[in-house]
């Protein structure tokens, strides 16, 4: 080894590293007897000493303020992380059937209460003739949850719910403009109920129109059904009929039949 | 109880939630984190700063630990390391050594000459006082390995994960910052070691 390379080894020698064994040897062989790196050596090892004094003396910590500060946000933290935790696990329980539940029981509500009590409080409903049930009356195409569309009867039988005078729109809303009678028509005549067909309980556009839903079935009371505009008997009104109701994805009941 | 896992094993448990592995890991590695941020800057307020952000960022990020590529202490390390550098890339210029300044002042020609070693011969709150200065005064990668290999007791190896840079880096930096030590030493009011320029001085 000469002066040159011993320059290279003389801290870790000072410091008492742990170095290759040959390496080691040759340096301090070297120290021995060259002078210049001997002095070279213990200025070496004065300078490893006192920076073992300097490295005896950190003993400074950060103050207890900061132990409290970050102990109190891991605190923090945890309870924050619960809750995101506990917000997946509820909406990983919003399985589709589960909504579909709740919206068949909502459409449920809607239908034995709501309804019925629109059609009671209609400003038109006391002046209006008994329901011709013979006419026919124009009802928005409704589709099928598979994506087809009711199909209308050729001969218009079904009842209109109430309002005679406005057959052509029982509500007198959504399509005043909308053309009548002709089989082309957006908006086709619903079949009679006798062929258990459905009879659409909204009328909204065809854009607007079921592109899918689901069908539930439930049990109504005769009462509900005639508030409805199903033909059923007023007779046991208080009796409860199966029938199928289709729901949009909304949740909004779109048609009606009987199950026989 | 929790004292008695190794680092990675609290920072497992910190990550699963448990209050007292975090406790535990931070008691343990705040200390090293803490002075080596101290040393880098000087200032006590930085360094609690630093300290601090290193745990809130463990917290945080703890999970995208990889003990492939280091150990905790050298994550946690280089995370303040990071911090350490930003920091003084906006102060840069603004870290100077003022040699009239501080326990220095009591340091004499005749005390240094009185040894062959002038180190060992200092007082030792004045030793640890003069060095924190010299150091302090290094540039930061000298600074830091410094600081690293002598204060923080490191190996090369360990310095080397923290720095990110091959050992015989730390090395070839560790003999350099040594001799510039000596150098900063000097400035402080040491001597000229038998009358005669070390022969660290060639490294620099």
């Amino acid at each position: 080894m000469n002066c040159q390379d011993f320059d290279t080894v003389a801290g870790e020698l000072a410091d008492a590293r742990l170095m290759d064994a040959a390496t080691r040897d040759a340096g301090l062989g070297h120290a021995a007897t060259c002078v210049e790196c001997a002095a070279r050596l213990m200025h070496e090892r004065g300078v490893s000493a006192t920076l073992r004094v300097a490295a005896s003396a950190e003993t400074e910590e950060a103050s207890a303020r900061v132990k409290h500060s970050l102990l109190a946000a891991f605190a923090e933290q945890q309870k924050t992380a619960t809750a995101p935790a506990t917000v997946v696990e509820i909406s990983s329980r919003r399985k589709p059937r589960w909504r579909v539940a709740l919206a068949a029981a909502a459409a449920v509500v809607l239908l034995s209460l709501a309804l019925p009590s629109l059609l009671r409080l209609s400003p038109d409903s006391s002046q209006v003739p008994p329901p011709d049930m013979s006419a026919g009356v124009q009802f928005p195409a409704v589709p099928t949850p598979t994506g087809e569309a009711i199909s209308p009867s050729a001969t218009p039988k079904v009842i209109a719910p109430h309002d005679g005078a406005k057959r052509d729109n029982p509500r007198g809303r959504k399509h005043a403009n909308a053309p009548r009678g002709t089989a082309s028509s957006k908006y086709e005549t619903v079949a009679q109920n006798a062929n258990n067909e459905y009879l659409p309980l909204t009328y909204l556009d065809p854009s607007t129109a079921l592109e899918s839903g689901t069908v539930v079935r439930v049990r109504l009371s005769r009462s509900a059904l005639m508030s409805l505009g199903v033909p059923v008997s007023a007779e046991r009104s208080d009796d409860l009929v199966k029938a199928e109701v289709v729901l949009g994805d909304d949740g909004v009941a779109r048609a009606i039949r009987l199950v026989r | 109880m929790a004292a008695s896992h190794n680092d990675e094993e609290l920072l497992r448990r910190m990550l699963g939630g448990c209050a007292e592995s975090f406790e535990a890991l931070y008691d343990r590695r705040q200390g090293g984190v803490y002075r080596y941020a101290l040393r880098m800057t000087g200032s006590e307020a930085v360094a609690e700063d630093m300290t601090h952000e290193v745990f809130i960022q463990l917290m945080r990020d703890g999970a995208q630990f990889d003990p492939a590529l280091g150990s905790v202490k050298s994550y946690l390390y280089g995370m303040a390391r990071h911090r350490v550098l930003r920091h003084l890339e906006r102060e840069r210029g603004h870290v100077s050594i003022d040699a009239g300044q501080g326990d220095g002042e009591g340091l004499t020609d005749e005390r240094l000459r009185s040894c062959e070693d002038p180190f060992l011969d200092l007082e030792r709150g004045e030793t640890v006082s003069l060095v924190r200065q010299a150091v302090l005064s290094l540039p930061p990668h000298f600074r830091e390995v410094i600081v690293l290999c002598h204060l923080q007791e490191m190996n090369y190896a360990e310095a080397a994960e923290v720095i990110a840079c091959p050992v015989g880096t730390i090395r070839s930096r560790l003999a350099r910052a040594r001799a510039m030590l000596v150098e900063k030493l000097r400035a402080l009011g040491g001597p000229q070691v038998g009358g005669e320029k070390l022969k660290a001085e060639r490294a620099i």
